[in-house]
């Protein structure tokens, strides 16, 4: 649409007003345990990138949509804080030591509200904040405060409709364990082999939608079918 | 107060469907109009509605905002002995019962097509022009801008959620309390009114003020060129500079005094 002819009609010479873009904040939390290594890290990082991608050259989206990543392994980081798609240098990922799941959701949770305070503070509106669990295992942090914290951190969230929690599985992921975290109208989703760009594409047309959406627009995201095993 | 029988009003209403409507199929969701009630010389209704994009059936849900406020505020002037009295004298109460209407129309046209009330979800933007008064009223996003004595400024405001995208309707049971009344200056020289799609563009959010520059040629469009304002400023709302910033349907309401008449 960019191609179009400007226009320079009788009203060329109005000036807009200057108000920052209202913003949508995505946490993307990323399993980098010892059993992510090899094909299924190398297939999550190229999804990621795919993400990156396809936000950056969305007019809306590159403007609107903002990403930090978390990743959970034999540490807990926050590996990016929050930064439009293009601005996003994520370093390359290593799969080592166990599952902290609990640890990582509080720490998105805890980055997602600093993001949310700053928005207040610049009077910036935004969108309901989404939160995105990518991870092949069991959480090893279940018999920990952290697990019950972030089991509190969903559900709470998304009652009070200030989150949107989404959950995949990838290969052998417990996900009994996983939908006792998940919100219970919107259990964990199966990834279809390492369907990882697939599964990003989706994410990607998803907050698309969201940075275009209208007044009380309902979330009705594209069908998921291209990536996950059971379609819903 | 000496009140000139000739005032008369030049206006026009431009709706453009968005980006993503026209590419989801979807038409556009806004619905404006202008009336002249037959009783009331000199005295103008103004109404605007931005359907909820979730909504099955926004577009007629706004048409009955739209409805709603023409009859019930031609109904208030009718019963009037003196209109533009009654139009310095409007306040709340006397819209509780039309946001009542509203809700029991959406509510049986709902049965009767099988769906809910919220299928109808619009907003709602209204006004009253008389030569020497004017009111504003507003139930959710979009907003009305005035110029009087050169001075432009905002007599409702968008109400919104936290969240972006999310607002008030004019058929939901909170709405009395959303709603937004009050008199406006008693002179207006130039009225405004637009759906939330145009907001970003034409306020300073952080400040809520009007932005100057945008409603500057626009006044001054429709007061000098009057037969094409319409088409220039669908024209404009339809370029591609626009298209970009905003996704969503967009509406805009002019209204200028007709300074050539003797006012």
């Amino acid at each position: 649409m960019n191609e179009q002819i400007p226009y320079s009609g009788a009203l060329s010479s109005i000036q807009l007003a200057s108000n920052p873009e209202p913003r949508c904040a995505c946490a993307l939390v990323l399993d980098v345990s010892g059993s992510m290594e090899g094909e299924p890290l190398e297939e999550l990082q190229r999804g990621v990138q795919t993400l990156l991608r396809e936000l950056s050259a969305d007019p809306l989206a590159s403007r609107r949509v903002e990403l930090a990543v978390v990743t959970f392994g034999s540490t807990v980081k926050l590996a990016s804080d929050f930064v439009s798609p293009d601005r996003v240098q994520l370093p390359p990922l290593s799969a080592h030591g166990g599952t902290p799941m609990g640890e990582a959701v509080v720490l998105a949770a805890s980055a997602l509200n600093a993001r949310r305070r700053q928005y207040q503070e610049e009077g910036i509106q935004y969108f309901r904040p989404w939160m995105f669990l990518l991870t092949d295992g069991e959480p090893t942090d279940r018999d920990t405060p952290h697990w019950k914290e972030a089991v509190k951190i969903v559900h709470e969230g998304e009652d009070r409709r200030q989150l949107l929690f989404f959950a995949v599985a990838v290969n052998e992921a417990d996900q009994s364990q996983l939908n006792r975290l998940c919100p219970p109208q919107r259990p964990s989703l199966k990834l279809k082999g390492l369907h990882f760009r697939e599964l990003f594409v989706w994410l990607t047309r998803s907050l698309k939608m969201v940075s275009e959406s209208s007044p009380g627009q309902k979330m009705s995201l594209p069908p998921t079918s291209g990536w996950n095993e059971i379609a819903l | 107060m000496k009140l000139p029988s000739d005032c008369s009003w030049r206006w026009t209403v431009s709706s453009v469907t968005g980006p993503s409507h026209g590419a989801a199929g979807t038409p556009c969701e806004d619905v404006g109009g202008i009336a002249f009630p037959s009783a009331a010389e000199g005295i103008v209704l103004l109404a605007l509605s931005d359907g909820a994009g979730s909504a099955a059936a926004a577009k007629e849900g706004a048409e009955i905002v739209v409805e709603s406020w023409f009859r019930h505020l031609a109904g208030i002037l009718s019963r009037a002995p003196d209109p533009c009295t009654a139009v310095r004298r409007l306040g709340l109460e006397d819209l509780l019962p039309l946001l009542t209407s509203i809700r029991s129309r959406t509510e049986t046209r709902a049965e009767r097509s099988g769906r809910t009330s919220a299928d109808y979800s619009a907003t709602l933007l209204g006004a009253v022009l008389t030569p020497d008064a004017s009111f504003f009223a507003q139930v959710g996003d979009g907003c009305w801008v005035v110029e009087s004595d050169g001075v432009l400024g905002c007599p409702t405001w968008p109400a919104r959620g936290e969240f972006a995208a999310e607002t008030i309707f004019a058929n939901s049971r909170t709405a009395a309390t959303h709603l937004q009344c009050g008199p406006g200056p008693a002179r207006c020289t130039a009225v405004a009114g637009f759906t939330d799609g145009i907001e970003r563009m034409a306020l300073r959010l952080a400040a809520q003020i009007p932005e100057p520059g945008f409603f500057g040629p626009l006044f001054h469009l429709l007061k000098q060129d009057p037969t094409h304002a319409g088409e220039e400023i669908r024209a404009f709302l339809d370029s591609p500079g626009i298209r970009v910033l905003s996704e969503d349907d967009k509406s805009l309401l002019v209204v200028v005094r007709d300074e050539t008449v003797a006012g």
